[in-house]
């Protein structure tokens, strides 16, 4: 019976031969055919993705995005999206091979590790009927998936700059056809530029909600809180980067404290921290 | 004006005043002043989610142990994000967006506002992106051509005529200069919201019965719930819940309106949200009784009786009196005095009088879970409390805030100066082409104040057209 789990797995089998691919083009060949079946099996898997979301909104009756398992294929959506539009433009296919390996991971962790009950369809509680889940949610998620490829570029950054310094090693010849260190400094930046102001619109979106909803936009509820920590630090990153000049390792590395903090603000509040926001 | 007045203080020389003005303006226009704040509130926010705040005591007691309650009591960590040093850190913060705001945006505004047209031509080689073209084409010719060309780009172009030479200047997305001052704004009247919210704002919580008018707290008018009901799933999870109110202010009824959650009703800038619901905890409007034979445990008939109306036990000569009840029955030794401990139904009990040909027997309490706790034995039957029904109410949250809309015109400021800052690019382009007898020199310069990889490919591109304009 065709229902969105099986959308689902078509999504995740050709995520995982889009990792494949991109791996194989990056570290083994260097073959363009298999770099492009990288991307044409990722347009693929994010159409499916597509189909996938569409058939659980219509199964729900509502949109898909109330609880992990939902919006973790909102978040695999938005990353391939973002990142296939970033390949289009600059034209760096071996970025595919970090992007596409965390997206697999992602959907990973929901068709293998989420215990089933988090697969469910639930009806949605009487706080979330309202059109605010739509704009927060998508605005929010934009975000995430953003900070998600800047996060892979950063890791990049960190990877190309220790070879460059060494002599020899054995991924050395994967590693040297990394864009130029300036270059992925820069789409590092361009990536947090898009995700910081969306994960600002999908705060001040929830504050506006929860005002609505619940009487006060702020009570510095656990995801709140941690929400204003994430964009605290790449405030910092914006500051560090622009006004103060920090280039190259250091910002690489605030890149990643920040989507360390994403990871802790997603997964690690809803699992850990008790709160208002125990959805997603 | 201004450099005259600068001049004149630097004749002057520096006072002591000066100099302190001085520290003090380059300490909080820092960046690493921002980044070491941005740090501070991450670190005590982290502190803020890692202990969970605002509850009580024994929790604390139970997770941290006496002294540690005591020290983290101290510290002011189980209710950091009002403790003094997290709004010192607020404070800290708005003062260093003020500094930089202050000290940063007239340099800006005054490069916005510039509109020199004519530049010396070795002043325009000088800029980041420059060429020098020649033409064999009439000043006259190109003149429209490179003006049309820039307006085509987007450029709003101004010129100046020379009998020898057209001086242009074209620029767009000056405005993306501000960006960041206007981020800076918003987040400075964010703040003057929150302290309007949190001066002039009320929040409370209000039950209400059915048919019951209250006053509100903090207010001077009263609420009326006409009716209260909930919505189910199919699977009977409750899918929203609705409450009817009137507002009665002065006597009149103002307005009505049906309000569920994420709808709220608004009168004189108090909202009132549906936020919970119950049942009563010291009232029922019906209980429901089974008579029974004490000795033997026969069955002898059912009775139900409205609060407070004496009714007959049929196939006795009983009559039974609801007086009182109590959701989560608790009796205080020292005021002898029954009352409900919570609002929750733990252990209802209902106060019943007895009467046996009508005379007072005694009135028991007696308890719907636990039917035989107590035994009456003033007559020969056993009396169990079997049901009842109780009153609902609705629970409304009630909140006033004053700056809550200026908290919404500062988030927007604060957006829009995130997307200028981020994608609007202020682009200058000088072109000054110079009359050599029927030849023309044009020279060409510009420059952009960020993504200047970008600006490259738009240089190279004018560049390119400029080049091709005499063909």
């Amino acid at each position: 019976m065709i229902n969105s789990f099986f959308w689902v797995d078509i999504t995740f089998w050709l995520y995982l031969a889009s990792c494949t691919f991109y791996m194989l083009y990056g570290l083994f060949y260097k073959n363009e055919t298999l770099g492009l079946l990288g991307t044409v099996t990722a347009i693929l898997g994010a159409i499916i993705n597509t189909l996938a979301l569409v058939y659980r909104a219509y199964e729900a009756g509502h949109a898909p995005f109330a609880n992990l398992y939902e919006s973790m294929l909102l978040f695999t959506w938005a990353t391939v999206i973002g990142y296939l539009i970033m390949e289009f433009k600059y034209k760096f296919r071996i970025i595919g091979t970090f992007i596409m390996s965390i997206v697999f991971l992602s959907i990973l962790t929901i068709v293998w590790l989420l215990p089933y009950r988090y697969q469910n369809i639930d009806p949605l509680n009487p706080a979330l009927q309202s059109i605010w889940l739509e704009i927060h949610v998508i605005t929010t998620f934009i975000g995430y998936a953003a900070f998600a490829i800047s996060f892979g570029i950063s890791i990049m950054y960190l990877l190309k700059n220790g070879v460059e310094k060494k002599t020899g090693g054995g991924l050395k010849n994967f590693m040297i056809r990394f864009p130029d260190l300036n270059i992925l400094d820069d789409l590092n930046y361009k990536s947090i530029a898009w995700g910081f102001p969306f994960l600002t619109i999908g705060i001040i979106t929830g504050a506006y909600w929860a005002n609505y909803a619940w009487g006060t936009y702020w009570s510095w509820d656990p995801k709140e809180t941690w929400s204003a920590i994430v964009w605290l630090i790449y405030a910092g990153y914006l500051h560090a980067r622009v006004t103060h000049g920090w280039k190259g390792v250091r910002t690489a590395v605030f890149a990643i404290i920040g989507f360390i903090a994403i990871v802790f603000l997603y997964w690690g509040v809803s699992f850990i921290l008790p709160g208002l926001h125990a959805y997603a | 004006m201004g450099e005259e007045k600068t001049g004149k203080k630097i004749a002057a020389g520096k006072g002591k005043w000066d100099v302190i003005e001085d520290k003090f303006i380059e300490i909080f226009s820092s960046p690493k002043l921002a980044i070491f704040i941005f740090i501070i509130l991450a670190v005590l926010s982290i502190f803020g989610t890692v202990i969970e705040q605002n509850r009580e005591p024994s929790m604390y007691i139970a997770a941290y142990g006496e002294k540690w309650y005591g020290v983290i009591r101290g510290l002011g960590l189980t209710d950091i994000f009002h403790a003094w040093y997290f709004t010192l850190t607020l404070i800290l913060l708005s003062v260093n967006l003020s500094v930089c705001f202050f000290r940063r945006l007239p340099p800006k505004w005054r490069l916005i506002r510039d509109k020199t047209v004519v530049m010396a031509e070795d002043a325009i080689l000088r800029q980041k992106n420059s060429v020098k073209l020649n033409h064999n084409i009439s000043i006259q010719g190109v003149k429209d051509a490179i003006s049309g060309l820039l307006k085509k780009k987007g450029y709003k172009v101004m010129t100046a005529e020379t009998n020898s030479d057209i001086s242009f200047f074209a620029q767009k997305g000056a405005i993306g200069r501000i960006g960041s001052d206007i981020t800076h704004v918003g987040l400075l009247i964010i703040f003057l919201g929150v302290i309007i919210g949190s001066f002039f704002g009320f929040k409370g919580f209000a039950t209400i019965f059915e048919g019951e008018i209250k006053r509100m707290p903090n207010t001077d008018f009263e609420l009326r719930v006409d009716k209260f009901w909930i919505e189910y799933y199919d699977d009977y999870r409750p899918k929203d819940f609705f409450s009817t109110l009137t507002v009665i202010d002065n006597g009149r009824e103002i307005m009505k309106k049906t309000i569920e959650v994420n709808d709220p009703l608004k009168y004189k800038g108090v909202w009132f949200y549906q936020s919970s619901y119950g049942q009563a905890w010291d009232r029922i409007d019906k209980a429901r009784f089974y008579v029974y034979e004490r000795e033997g445990g026969k069955f002898i008939s059912e009775a139900i009786a409205d609060f407070g109306k004496e009714i007959e036990v049929p196939n006795t000569n009983l009559k039974l009196k609801v007086i009182g009840f109590a959701a989560d029955f608790y009796y205080d030794p020292a005021s002898k005095e029954v009352f409900s401990k919570s609002m929750e139904h733990n252990n209802p009990a209902m106060q019943v009088e007895i009467y046996e040909k009508g005379v007072l027997k005694s009135a028991p309490w007696l308890f719907a879970k636990y039917p035989e706790a107590f035994l009456d034995k003033s007559t020969k039957y056993f009396i169990e409390a079997a049901g009842y029904q109780a009153p609902q109410y609705t629970g409304l949250s009630i909140a006033k805030d004053p700056g809550v809309n200026i908290v919404w015109v500062g988030s927007t400021f604060l957006t829009v100066g995130l997307f200028l800052s981020f994608f609007v690019i202020h682009k200058r382009i000088w072109i000054k082409i110079v009359d050599k007898n029927n030849k023309v020199d044009i020279y060409v310069g510009g420059n952009a104040n960020k993504n200047k990889i970008n600006f490259d490919k738009d240089f190279a591109n004018l560049v390119n057209e400029l080049d091709r304009i005499e063909k």
